[in-house]
């Protein structure tokens, strides 16, 4: 199963899918909200197996089983 | 040897009052903190910041600047009959801090100030004198707070999670290979290895999640970070004052 977290009011949203027919609404969900966090934001990949580092995600298909991919928020100048 | 010296005083305005305290460093450097209020009906504005300035200075230079810039927006608004200053003051707090600290740089720059000093302004809008209609002031979402400190706690590391637990910041090392403290402050909360802070913030998600966003990206993808920021500050300072002048500005705040 993958999991994304999309940082917003609530602390986070998340999200999980895999690739199966039943989760394919959420993956659908996932997947807009990936395009939009890398319009925007920026999606990393973290806690990944095998202890291997974090990474900026640049295609949906990098969102690895058993890792958190953590949507970022467009960072604005304070 | 530090001295530290305080005075309250009025500034002319009955809606002002400001608290001023001075430490003298040994070698005469005078670093100001100060706490002043601004009042409108409804409550209060509050400004605090620490200043690096030399002996002999004048800090109402900054002063009369900070007054002529809030306590005029506040005329502005009663003027203007705006139903909600409070509102209208808590959304300009980050153009106050903006502003105030870009004054800072220009009197340091312009001689006469200490300019390696790690200065930061903080302003906050107060609604505790009278009871607001809802509308006014949204209540903190405890339960979103909770859950992005989790969240944050669950992706630190050993050490990063003890710092934060004890001290509510924690470093990270970037993608750079330079430390960086990460504060639980909305502005100028991340401090690079040589003092300058930086300002690049999340909208409309906890404090929390700030924190965790400038983790990743520093680590990942500094350069989307630094693109989006506001710095100020910077330059070097005997580590010895910064830390004598921490622990004093701790017991005054």
């Amino acid at each position: 199963m993958k999991k994304i977290r999309i940082l917003d009011k609530t602390g986070d949203t998340e999200i999980d899918f895999d690739d199966s027919a039943v989760t394919a609404d959420a993956r659908k969900i996932a997947e807009a909200a990936f395009d939009k966090a890398k319009k925007s934001g920026t999606p990393i990949l973290t806690k990944r197996q095998g202890g291997q580092p974090d990474m900026v995600i640049r295609k949906f298909s990098e969102i690895e089983d058993g890792a958190e991919a953590i949507f970022i928020p467009a960072i604005v100048a304070g | 040897m530090v001295r530290l010296s305080g005075l309250d005083q009025q500034m002319g305005d009955d809606r002002l009052s400001v608290a001023c305290y001075s430490v003298i460093e040994r070698d005469s450097i005078r670093i100001l903190w100060r706490s002043r209020r601004y009042n409108w009906p409804g409550g209060g504005i509050e400004v605090s910041g620490v200043w690096g300035i030399r002996t002999g200075s004048d800090p109402r230079m900054l002063f009369g600047y900070i007054q002529e810039l809030i306590g005029g927006q506040i005329h502005h608004l009663e003027r203007c009959n705006v139903p909600d200053i409070g509102a209208s003051l808590r959304a300009m707090e980050l153009t106050f801090e903006h502003a105030i600290n870009r004054r800072m740089e220009s009197l340091e720059h312009a001689g006469g100030y200490r300019d390696n000093f790690s200065d930061r302004v903080r302003v906050d809008a107060l609604f505790g004198w009278q009871a607001l209609a809802p509308q006014v002031h949204s209540p903190v979402d405890q339960k979103a707070v909770k859950k992005a400190r989790d969240l944050l706690r669950d992706q630190l590391n050993d050490e990063q999670r003890a710092q934060f637990d004890a001290t509510e910041q924690f470093q990270v090392i970037g993608k750079d290979r330079k430390t960086y403290t990460i504060k639980k402050a909305r502005s100028f909360n991340v401090t690079g290895p040589d003092g300058v802070r930086y300002c690049g913030q999340t909208v409309d998600t906890p404090l929390e999640d700030q924190m965790l966003a400038q983790k990743l990206l520093l680590e990942n993808d500094p350069e989307k970070f630094f693109k989006n920021c506001n710095r100020s500050g910077g330059a070097a300072i005997d580590s010895g004052i910064i830390n004598a002048l921490a622990a004093v500005a701790g017991s005054l705040f």
